[in-house]
């Protein structure tokens, strides 16, 4: 691989990432192409003609060149290439003529005024004719000067012309074609070049031009290279014409745009993605806790509900059994009665039939016999209690209905009009048929009555 | 170095697009993970509300029967002087707390005001008695009679109580009254044998 290096300064090998981009390699020894300038890993190296996509070409060599591995992309190289071609083509001309004329002299090179790399150099030499084409020649040996001299007077007398042509167009005057639209040209050439190449690649083509003098600019600095190739010399006037990874560069920067605008895009609507999931997981977790606090309160009531459900149960159990005792035990429904009632119910009770016994069956047992009979029958009756001075006697009594309390004898179903400091056996009232009552041979004088209902 | 830059710059956006949308993956495991909580919870909750509601209809229904039950247990027990039941031992304890009166004759016509059918009860005792030698009754030592109230109790029979003391006294014959005194918190004393009982409604 020949090399155009004009960059001495710049080392040719150093430790770093691989400009091709899809070597992935990094902090591997590199080398610098001398076409692009960039650094590339070994396998990447050397320098091919860029395709453009589809990747595609109906020359079998050019596709074969293309799917070697290997190399990369190189732009440039394309200037090489297509001044090889040239020189080939040249050569295969002038087979015939027996004489092979200086590439210099076919095609006049243009002048380039601008930018033009100073060559610290002292052996560099320019001539007035050089500054014409902006062509620094780089060792030229001092037997070749004068012959390259006379070359060089002859050119301009045979390419007059041209080269006022070429210094119309380098003095970039307003009108004249600028430098911007000029690299668009540039670019456009350069994929018309290799669209035509990839279609018909038959015979090279040289990138044709609506601007020649663009499309000029764009082969003169490959042209006017030394026709030595071994001398390896390069037109400074490349740097400046032909902007280095130009198109690369500028299709590697809008696709990092692109990629660029994406991503942000992307990481903003992760953000947004983010912002509502927190929103979301904050509102979730309030409806959690909410949920929560509801199941807690709602296991409270639960459990207060079913306390009092045993409870009450418990009560209910209880007080049904209450019911049932209370269902199951008597009644008693009383009344009190009218005179003439008691007078009956004491005629049809027979206890006053008794016989009395001062050990066994005293009045206290009358009495209680009488009240219970009545009881049983509804009538309400009342015990009653008479204290004497020494000793006390039984009796019975009836809230008659028509003549209100009254006594009775239950031994002797007597009516008593007992009153407190009579004499008991006065109050007894006289039994038909029989002799009045006689006074007992103890005091029993009244002092005390109590009824027990 | 510019293209450097960018290419750095985007390589850290998108090292933060990753770590932003690593955050959003972790976030979705955990909104799923709520949203099944929240689920779980939300199934629980109708579950709970479900057996509340039906416990507090069950509570309800209880009351409700417990209401009819105590409205007819008044109603049983209710009563006058006229109108007599007699009591559960339950009730008549509570009777007897609530009663505060001295004497046998006040606390059966408070019983028989509330409808607690109410019985005096009279226990004699058997003193010494010597007698003559023609039979005839000369003279006593001891003996005597102890008054009481009693209560015909649906559940436990019949109940004695000592109206001064609240005693309760089970009284049979042939045993001396003061060990017939429930807690016998009275000395044994002498002559004081049960000979016979009268119950007066």
């Amino acid at each position: 691989m020949e090399s155009y290096s004009t960059e001495k300064s710049i080392p040719k090998r150093k430790i770093g990432e691989c400009s091709y981009h899809l070597c992935d390699k990094k902090q591997v020894e590199l080398f610098k192409c001398d076409h692009c300038k960039d650094y590339f890993c070994k396998e990447h190296f050397d320098a091919r003609i860029p395709m453009l996509a589809p990747f595609k070409s109906t020359d079998i060599d050019i596709q074969l060149e293309w799917e070697k591995k290997g190399g990369h992309p190189c732009i440039p190289y394309v200037y090489y290439a297509v001044k090889k071609e040239e020189e080939l083509k040249i050569e295969r001309e002038h087979i015939y003529y027996g004489k092979k004329l200086h590439v210099d002299i076919l095609e006049p090179e243009p002048e380039i005024k601008t930018k033009l790399p100073e060559i610290p150099d002292s052996t560099v030499k320019e001539t007035p004719n050089n500054t014409n084409f902006g062509i620094p020649k780089k060792q030229i040996t001092a037997t070749e000067k004068d012959s390259h001299e006379e070359i060089a007077k002859k050119i301009d007398s045979l390419f007059e012309e041209p080269v006022k042509k070429e210094s119309k167009v380098e003095k970039y005057e307003p009108g004249s074609i600028e430098p911007e639209s000029e690299e668009k040209q540039i670019e456009e050439n350069i994929i018309k070049y290799i669209e035509k190449k990839q279609g018909d690649s038959n015979q090279p083509i040289l990138p044709k031009s609506e601007n020649p003098e663009a499309s000029q600019k764009i082969l003169e600095p490959v042209v006017s290279t030394e026709n030595n190739a071994e001398e390896k010399t390069v037109s400074a006037s490349s740097e400046y014409l032909i902007p280095k990874n130009n198109i690369s560069f500028v299709n590697r920067g809008l696709i990092l745009k692109i990629i660029g605008v994406f991503l942000v895009i992307l990481l903003l609507f992760s953000l947004w993605l983010l912002y509502t999931h927190v929103i979301e997981i904050n509102n979730r977790y309030s409806e959690l806790s909410e949920a929560n606090e509801n199941l807690d309160e709602i296991t409270n009531q639960l459990d207060f509900v079913n306390g009092e459900i045993s409870s009450t149960e418990a009560s209910l159990q209880t007080m049904y059994s209450n019911v049932q005792l209370l269902k199951s035990g008597n009644k008693y429904d009383l009344h009190d009665p009218t005179y003439s009632e008691v007078i009956d119910f004491l005629n049809k009770d027979k206890t006053n039939s008794n016989t009395y016994n001062p050990s066994s069956y005293t009045c206290a047992y009358f009495s209680k016999d009488v009240n219970n009979n009545a009881e049983s029958k509804g009538v309400r009756c009342a015990y009653v209690e008479l204290s004497y001075p020494s000793i006390g006697h039984a009796i019975v009594a009836f809230e008659t209905t028509d003549k209100g309390l009254v006594y009775f004898e239950p031994q002797h179903d007597v009516r008593a009009s007992v009153e407190v400091g009579k004499k008991f056996y006065s109050c007894l009232a006289q039994l038909p048929g029989y002799l009045p009552w006689e006074a007992p041979d103890y005091d029993d004088t009244i002092q005390e009555i109590k009824r027990f209902w | 170095m510019k293209k450097k830059i960018s290419t750095k710059i985007l390589v850290g956006i998108t090292a933060l697009v990753i770590f932003l949308l690593m955050l959003y993956y972790g976030e979705e495991n955990i909104i799923k993970s709520f949203n099944s909580e929240i689920s779980s919870r939300s199934l629980e909750l109708s579950t709970k509300t479900d057996e509340l509601n039906s416990a507090r209809d069950n509570l309800s229904l209880i009351s409700a029967n417990l209401q009819e039950n105590i409205s007819e247990y008044n109603e049983l027990k209710s009563g006058d002087k006229y109108h007599l039941h007699d009591p559960i031992y339950e009730e008549l304890l509570n009777f007897i707390e609530n009663d505060y009166s001295s004497n046998d004759r006040e606390v059966i016509d408070n019983a028989k005001s509330q409808g607690i059918r109410c019985a005096y009860v009279m226990v004699y005792v058997g003193g010494l008695t010597i007698s003559s030698m023609d039979g005839s009754v000369s003279s006593s030592i001891g003996g005597g009679m102890h008054t009481l109230v009693g209560f015909n109790t649906v559940d436990q029979g019949m109940i004695y109580f000592e109206t001064g003391t609240d005693y309760q006294v089970i009284p049979i014959v042939g045993q001396d009254y003061t060990d017939c005194v429930v807690g016998n918190p009275y000395m044994s004393g002498i002559f004081d044998n049960i000979t016979d009982i009268l119950v007066i409604w």
